[in-house]
């Protein structure tokens, strides 16, 4: 394989990654490639020396995977402890008060937990968005490069 | 060679040629992959992956003959990084040892 045939499959296969990441590996690709063809290697070799474009896609997805873990630490627990206190005691009033069967009282707990979930992940999505998320390490303190 | 045993040693030994020196990519990833048959391209991840966590830094530097070459620094933390690694591969290597028998 040329060199230029490597790169535009390698562009191909990074479409779809932030652009930071995509320019450093084109960068750092590039400059392997000039290396070694100054270093009197075949482009051919070089290509198989890189390795398959779609493994390496592969790895990229599994880190970025890695990285999309939630960070907890953005979350005002407070904030949801306290409704919480709230919405127990409006489904304990819900059943109390609720009228009719044991059925009519369900869907008034029913209502309460729902809006409560609701706020919840609502409040989880906002903190996401303006916190983002943190890389997540497994167990044995590698971040999948062990499998 | 064993994939699983690759993977999980390779950053210990990217680091470990840091800790020597700093290295540019062609040099650093022509020597790794002497040693062991690794894709090179897996080796570029590792090195970005240890940049983005600041394990390592990188600068510019002219060559004789050619454009600037992206240099690799062992930063502090990846010092402490590597030496901490080291030792845990140390004692898991003696672990699987003695259960082997080796």
């Amino acid at each position: 394989m040329t060199k230029v045939e490597y790169m535009a499959q390698l562009r191909s296969g990074l479409c779809g990654f932030d652009k930071e990441v995509r320019d450093e590996i084109i960068s750092d690709y590039e400059e392997h490639f000039d290396e070694g063809i100054a270093l009197g290697k075949s482009e051919d070799e070089i290509c198989k020396e890189l390795g398959s474009v779609e493994e390496l896609v592969e790895e990229l997805k599994e880190i970025g995977n890695k990285k999309k873990a939630f960070d907890f630490s953005s979350i005002d627990f407070d904030k949801y402890t306290e409704k919480f206190a709230k919405t127990l005691g409006s489904i304990g009033a819900a059943v109390y008060r609720g009228a009719g069967t044991v059925a009519d009282k369900a869907d008034g707990v029913v209502q309460e937990a729902t809006a409560f979930a609701k706020m919840v992940a609502k409040g989880f999505e906002e903190s996401m968005a303006a916190h983002g998320t943190k890389e997540e390490k497994s167990e044995d303190g590698t971040d999948g490069t062990q499998e | 060679m064993n994939t699983q045993f690759k993977k999980g040693a390779l950053e210990l030994c990217v680091l470990s040629k840091l800790a020597d020196s700093d290295r540019y990519g062609y040099d650093l990833t022509e020597e790794i992959s002497s040693d062991m048959t690794i894709a090179t391209g897996t080796l570029y991840l590792i090195l970005k992956r240890l940049k983005d966590e600041d394990r390592v830094s990188t600068y510019l530097q002219e060559s004789e003959n050619g454009p600037a070459r992206k240099y690799y620094h062992l930063t502090d933390s990846g010092r402490q990084y590597q030496e901490e690694l080291k030792a845990e591969w140390k004692s898991f290597v003696s672990a699987v040892n003695g259960i082997v028998g080796i």
